[in-house]
């Protein structure tokens, strides 16, 4: 299918019913940087996933924009791209033309308690997404449900899962 | 409450606050995006004329252009696979199904027998780790001229010396650990000819902005070909080979530029090609999804190929080393899930035997042969963490060990001779904690910080 491309002069996208896309952008961006964050374990690469979703979600705004929550949309496709082998290192590619250019060290690499990030990052995929959204995110186990697409009771199994494996790992961690 | 699931709050809680602190950029805008309409279309094209007539678009500026068609490629008949588990050694703790238990021998050498290699591990800032499986220590030190960054070469050996660093290389004697500025210039990428590495210098400062002015240095710093530019049309360079450079082609294979003749021979590929190695003429590559392996002999043109083992994904890019006395060829192994080296596939080229060695708990990024062409290390990259993987396997007597060590801050190895320690291991043991990886550029550490493990 080939799309017309959008006109310079269309920013900033504003759709009649939908909330402009300029301030969801401002209001979401932080904390879907953290969940990128947590799941890829580099604030370069998930500013690049971060910027990814919201470009995805501008080019299809005026259908991503009248969803009930266009927040969880923009969510998923973080979630997936995080883990997903090939964005990541299409992601990185990008990330490293950047840093050589001068940009200084990253404000989320190294900060707060790396171990505990690192542990999430070796659950499952699965796991380490609704860690991500439960816990960094505050989203109840319905959202998490909703944007992930699972079942309330399969987010409980997730959630319960990773926190015996976190626990076996962190409680064992030496030096 | 479980304690783990306290330190996630608390951790949780704390990313928020650091997340509150980061500036919120410009939204992304139709114009940033045009350009992907503009470029899906273009990109389709291409595609479509490279499925219908199995070339690749002319274009290239380059004089003389050789295109060496795949079906020049031979493979090699069906070789003798061997997999060889671990040696399960004996462990400090017991074992978990966490890849961070550490996991090495109580007492001796930490591969079960004397190795004689010294690893020097890029600590991804400005120093290296450097490992002494004999006697069990790890010293943490600063490398003159070299700096944080991801260019695709940080530190390699050329040699005898250590050529790290980008914006300005160096040259560091492994010896004497005296360095030699190479001259300014954006990158360094290996040469073929022995103790020389060329220099890619960007008008912009930065890997890929504009047309980059190559030329080739000693270890003195001696420029020994007259700076010449590489338009952008003509790809990236990657790598040496005898005589020039190889030239990434974005969606299409690779090309090999020579300098003398400025002559171009395309190897064409359907996917961008990616450099794994070179030595003498053989050139280690693959391309697209990394499916199959070839060496190319960069004289004669002839390809060799060889093929994914079943239950992998891919040859993970640029990971394959060519030992040092040539025989053997080693790669690792990936799934596209992982994006990290599950296992390592070992070619004799004598015999045309592989050997494929796996350990199922643990996972490497790097691969690096010891001088002797006979022990083989794979290390996981580390940068950050807490824990470092590291795989040895013997040639001779077909031995593999797969250890996890309890410290990070290591990317890829140099294997040198453990004659080099004193350059490295300090005297004094201090407690691991008073040795941490540097975080941050520049790391200020002066001296060498050692502690056993």
């Amino acid at each position: 299918m080939v799309h017309e491309p959008p006109h310079p002069d269309d920013d900033p996208v504003v759709i009649a019913g939908a909330e402009p896309f300029e301030a969801f952008f401002r209001r979401e961006y932080q904390p879907v940087l953290g969940l990128a964050f947590v799941l890829c374990g580099s604030h370069a690469v998930a500013e690049e996933l971060t910027m990814d979703a919201f470009e995805a979600a501008l080019r299809d705004w005026p259908r991503v924009g009248g969803l009930e929550s266009p927040g969880a949309w923009v969510r998923k496709v973080v979630s997936n791209s995080s883990v997903s082998r090939f964005r990541r290192v299409s992601a990185e590619a990008r990330a490293r033309l950047r840093l050589m250019g001068g940009v200084g060290p990253s404000a989320l690499d190294g900060s707060g308690d790396v171990e505990v990030w690192e542990a999430v990052r070796r659950l499952s995929r699965r796991q380490a997404q609704v860690v991500a959204l439960f816990y960094v995110e505050g989203f109840s186990r319905a959202e998490v449900a909703r944007i992930l697409g699972l079942s309330e009771e399969s987010v409980k199994t997730h959630l319960e899962r990773a926190r015996r494996q976190l626990e076996k790992e962190l409680g064992d961690a030496q030096g | 409450m479980l304690k783990a699931e306290e330190r996630l709050r608390d951790a949780a809680s704390e990313l928020r606050r650091e997340l509150a602190r980061v500036p919120i950029p410009d939204p992304p805008t139709s114009r940033r995006i045009k350009l992907n309409w503009i470029l899906a279309p273009a990109l389709a094209v291409a595609a479509a004329v490279i499925v219908v007539f199995g070339v690749v678009p002319k274009g290239d500026p380059d004089p003389a252009v050789t295109s060496l068609p795949r079906t020049a490629a031979t493979t090699l008949p069906p070789p003798t696979v061997t997999t060889t588990p671990p040696t399960t050694p004996q462990t400090t703790k017991p074992q978990t199904t966490t890849s961070l238990a550490v996991r090495v021998p109580v007492e001796g050498p930490i591969f079960g027998e004397e190795t004689g290699v010294l690893l020097l591990l890029d600590d991804g800032i400005d120093g290296l780790a450097a490992f002494d499986p004999d006697r069990r220590l790890v010293a943490r030190s600063r490398v003159d001229g070299q700096r944080a960054g991801d260019e695709p070469y940080s530190m390699i050996r050329v040699g005898d010396k250590l050529v790290v660093g980008w914006h300005e290389p160096h040259a560091v004697d492994i010896s004497s650990r005296e360095a030699t500025s190479l001259g300014h210039a954006t990158i360094f990428v290996p040469a073929a000819e022995p103790d020389r590495v060329w220099l890619i210098n960007y008008p912009s400062g930065r890997i890929g902005g504009g047309a980059p002015l190559v030329w080739q240095v000693d270890m003195a710093g001696n420029t020994l070909t007259e700076p010449v530019t590489k338009t952008p049309g003509s790809g990236h360079p990657l790598i040496g080979i005898p005589g020039g450079l190889v030239l990434q082609r974005a969606g299409a294979g690779l090309s090999l530029w020579n300098l003398e003749t400025e002559e171009t021979t395309v190897l064409e590929a359907d996917g961008t090609g990616f450099v794994h190695d070179v030595s003498g003429d053989e050139l280690i590559w693959c391309s697209g999804d990394c499916t199959t392996l070839a060496m190319t002999n960069t004289s004669t043109l002839v390809t060799m190929e060889y093929e994914l083992p079943a239950g992998y994904d891919e040859f993970q890019g640029r990971s394959s080393r060519i030992s040092p006395s040539g025989r053997y060829l080693a790669a690792l192994l990936g799934l596209h899930e992982t994006y990290e080296g599950e296992a390592i596939w070992i070619l004799d080229r004598d015999t045309g035997d592989i050997t494929v060695v796996s350990d199922p708990e643990t996972h490497v990024d790097y691969l690096a042969w010891a001088p002797d062409s006979d022990q083989l290390f794979a290390t996981s990259g580390s940068y950050r963490q807490t824990r470092t993987a590291i795989w040895r396997y013997q040639i001779s007597d077909g031995e593999f060990t797969a250890v996890v060590l309890p410290f990070g801050g290591a990317l890829s190895p140099v294997v040198v001779d453990a004659s080099a320690a004193d350059a490295y291991i300090g005297a004094d043991m201090v407690d691991p904690s008073q040795c941490r990886a540097p975080g941050v550029q520049p790391s200020g550490r002066t001296g060498i910080c050692t502690f056993g493990l």
